[in-house]
């Protein structure tokens, strides 16, 4: 009878207990580990995105229309705007692109025309764009993305006004 | 009898437990390896959109005529400075003074002196009469990874000698 009688010692409670905990201190370490390397892969991708997208997109915008001084600074509707002329049947269109409400949005339409910078396309979310021409031929853009992050480039202007 | 249920119970609890634990190791493991791949290519892709900025951004300055020996590597602050370029600079330097320039730039993509740089821009000059070749590198100085490379050709145009 005695034999049969069962001791129970500290460690059968113990035993599962701590390994319990290291298990779940584990997961808790991948799980941390996870998000860590998922919330810097997104803010990444997000900086690579706006800001570099935005400015792609407006670089290849000045090359496209880079043709008998068609690419110029100046000002839309009280924001600053890069502007690109182009002639179609004798008529003069131009497009505006400029930032307007935390948006990159770009306006074609006839030279002239009575319109505001809330009829323009939205592109892209993106706080702020500042251009200068640094030389008579040399842009100089510099791309705010909404998270702060900023981007620069220089673009040489082939044609000439 | 009762003795050896209890004990044969134990062994299956342990082995229960065993068979967990290293199921968990193995998931783990793999999902620690593929979280690390995942960095290596964000960070590569961050690398890469940044080489192609800089490199491109120099290109173009290259292009423009604004560049020459004495600014090259300190681009950002130059190109504004450098003054009227009605006349391209390029044009006024003779072959044997186009040497190679180097930036230099830190973790954050800053630019910074050569002991706490990661990353370097080499511009590397070719001239060839009246061209002007230029090889754009940027690289990693840790392991000398290439990041991206670009090649520039421009006409030094000059005037004709009367």
């Amino acid at each position: 009878m005695r034999f049969q009688s069962r001791k129970h010692h500290i460690i059968d409670i113990l035993f599962p207990i701590s390994l319990y905990f290291v298990f779940t201190v584990s997961a808790l370490t991948v799980l941390l580990l996870a998000t860590n390397v998922y919330r810097t892969t997104t803010e990444n991708s997000a900086l690579n995105f706006n800001a570099n997208t935005s400015l792609s997109y407006i670089t290849e915008k000045i090359h496209q229309n880079d043709t008998e001084g068609a690419v110029s600074i100046g000002s839309f509707d009280g924001h600053q705007a890069l502007i690109l002329k182009q002639h179609y049947n004798d008529t003069e269109y131009v497009t505006y692109i400029y930032v307007s409400e935390g948006n990159l949005m770009e306006l074609y339409t006839k030279s002239g025309a009575n319109v505001d910078a809330g009829s323009g396309k939205v592109i892209l979310p993106l706080q702020a764009l500042d251009m200068e021409m640094s030389q008579s031929d040399l842009l100089h853009l510099t791309c705010t993305d909404t998270q702060g992050h900023t981007v620069a480039s220089y673009i040489s202007i082939h044609s000439q006004s | 009898m009762k003795y050896q249920r209890h004990n044969n119970t134990s062994s299956l609890f342990l082995l229960e437990l065993i068979l967990a634990v290293l199921f968990f190791s193995v998931a783990s493991a793999l999902c620690i390896q593929i979280f690390t791949k995942a960095h290596l290519m964000s960070q590569d892709a961050r690398d890469l959109n940044f080489a192609v900025n800089e490199v491109s951004s120099m290109a173009e300055q290259i292009s423009a005529g604004t560049l020459h020996p004495a600014t090259a590597a300190s681009s950002d602050d130059t190109a504004a400075s450098s003054g009227d370029t009605a006349s391209d600079p390029s044009t006024q330097i003779s072959n044997d003074a186009w040497q190679d320039d180097t930036a230099y730039y830190d973790s954050s993509y800053a630019s910074c002196e050569k002991a706490d740089a990661v990353y370097v821009l080499t511009v590397h000059y070719e001239p060839e009469d009246t061209l002007l070749k230029a090889h754009i590198s940027m690289d990693t100085i840790a392991d000398n990874r290439n990041i991206y490379t670009l090649d520039v050709t421009k006409h030094r145009q000059r005037r004709a000698e009367s």
